[in-house]
């Protein structure tokens, strides 16, 4: 079952000359239970996209469901099995966490004051100071605490460890593995590629351009997807051309749908080169170093450098 | 006994899938006799928690190496180190090492190291290293 859904979906910002379309057809799918990572380069829409299917924001076109309601007319009950941490908590600056908390808490029949007392130790959060008086870490933790407080059956997350230290982020993660393990809960987050939560997820979703143009199993991802590093005794651009190499391939054109080995970028100088390939296999290394007349290198790729291959 | 911690290190940014990382790691372990047969790996939770890893990623590690014999599923008490697993010979075990040393013989190549040069250094190496 799809516990979050995007079919489609658009939105754009401003009007007339200011209008900039963000999500230009975006097609999402979190199956419950599982951990997904959403990564984009700076601007590139990942807010607008969180809060598109969560119906913060109203999506132009196309269909957002959360629960298989639609996201922007969801019911109350629907509600009480979301939590979501937002990049930044902006309101209720002059509560205090305390505050927050209970004032939160009469909004979820199943508001767990223990659990909430309990993360409230484990972050060292302090309930008698005021929010705007925090720290950016403090904020982070306040805000969430205040999401996971109803034990929320969808925990949507915007950059989630931004702002805190490595021993808070362990014990969030825990908390999040935790919540995984016990309840099922379906976590989704928005991240840059150089923060290690990526290891918590299991699946990615690659936000370009206004769209997915991955969503997969990061372990299928890394294995499918090389970088050969060759060493010819020949020049590799003439070989190139008369093999007819191109670097027309995107990445992103269905990794499933075709099972050769496919060249995605070359980058070829003299008599050394190097290619990052998809569906790549032994047999075909067997054809390259003899058509290339070369020592070829395998070489794995991270999913830095994946993303990196990607916004090329 | 029940393994309270392993000493395992994972590179998230490494090329190679978390899971094989796991795999390699503990059968090397095993093969070191570090891991003994009825010695128990630590729970999903408890690694997944400890290496901030998807708890579905430590099952696919342990599921791979119970499908491949390494360690049997004991059911209420986890995943156990199986017999067979530890009685590998030193031919079995050199045998792991293969990958590295063609890795190696690779690179020498490259840097234009020949062989005489090549052991000398690794002799070096090993002496103060290994017993």
């Amino acid at each position: 079952m799809n516990i979050l859904s995007l079919q489609n979906v658009h939105k754009a910002y401003g009007k007339f000359s200011q209008h900039k379309e963000v999500l230009k057809g975006v097609d999402l799918e979190l199956k419950q239970g599982s951990v997904m990572g959403l990564i984009g380069a700076n601007g590139s829409g990942k807010t607008t996209l969180l809060k598109t299917a969560l119906g913060l924001l109203k999506a132009d076109q196309g269909q957002a469901q959360v629960f298989s309601e639609n996201s922007w007319n969801m019911s109350a009950d629907c509600k009480q099995k979301l939590g979501y941490v937002a990049q930044k908590l902006d309101c209720f600056q002059w509560m205090t966490p305390k505050q927050l908390f209970d004032y939160t808490g009469a909004f979820y029949q199943n508001w767990d004051k223990n659990k909430v007392a309990d993360l409230i130790k484990k972050m060292d959060v302090d309930l008698k100071q005021k929010i705007s008086n925090m720290s950016e870490g403090q904020c982070q933790h306040v805000s969430i605490i205040q999401a996971l407080g109803h034990s929320p059956e969808l925990i949507v997350l915007d950059e989630p460890v931004a702002s805190l230290d490595p021993a808070a982020r362990r014990s969030f993660v825990k908390e999040l593995i935790d919540m995984n393990l016990d309840n099922q809960t379906s976590i989704l987050f928005s991240t840059h590629i150089t923060s290690d939560l990526e290891r918590v997820a299991a699946e990615v979703a690659f936000l370009k351009s206004g769209k997915i143009c991955y969503q997969g199993n990061i372990d299928d991802l890394k294995e499918n997807v090389v970088r050969l590093l060759i060493k010819s005794t020949q020049s590799l651009p003439e070989i190139a051309t008369s093999l007819e190499l191109t670097n027309s391939l995107a990445l992103t054109d269905s990794l499933e749908r075709t099972k050769n080995p496919e060249v995605i970028h070359h980058d070829f100088k003299g008599q050394h080169g190097r290619m990052t390939v998809k569906n790549f296999d032994a047999h075909q290394m067997v054809m390259w170093q003899k058509e290339f007349n070369a020592e070829i290198t395998v070489e794995a790729l991270s999913l830095e450098d994946i993303f990196l291959e990607l916004n090329a | 006994m029940q393994h309270s911690s392993l000493l395992l290190q994972l590179s998230p940014s490494s090329g190679e899938p978390i899971y094989r990382q796991l795999i390699e790691q503990i059968k090397r372990m095993i093969a070191s006799g570090q891991l003994n047969a009825g010695d128990y790996l630590p729970s999903v939770r408890q690694l997944a928690v400890e290496l901030e890893v998807n708890p579905m990623t430590i099952s696919k590690a342990y599921g791979f190496l119970e499908s491949h014999g390494d360690v049997s599923r004991i059911r209420g008490k986890g995943m156990m180190i199986a017999e067979l697993a530890h009685e590998e010979n030193v031919a079995a075990r050199l045998q792991k090492l293969s990958p590295l040393a063609e890795i190696l013989v690779q690179q020498c190549q490259q840097l234009g190291l020949n062989k005489q040069q090549t052991l000398e250094w690794l002799t070096h190496k090993l002496e103060k290293e290994l017993k």
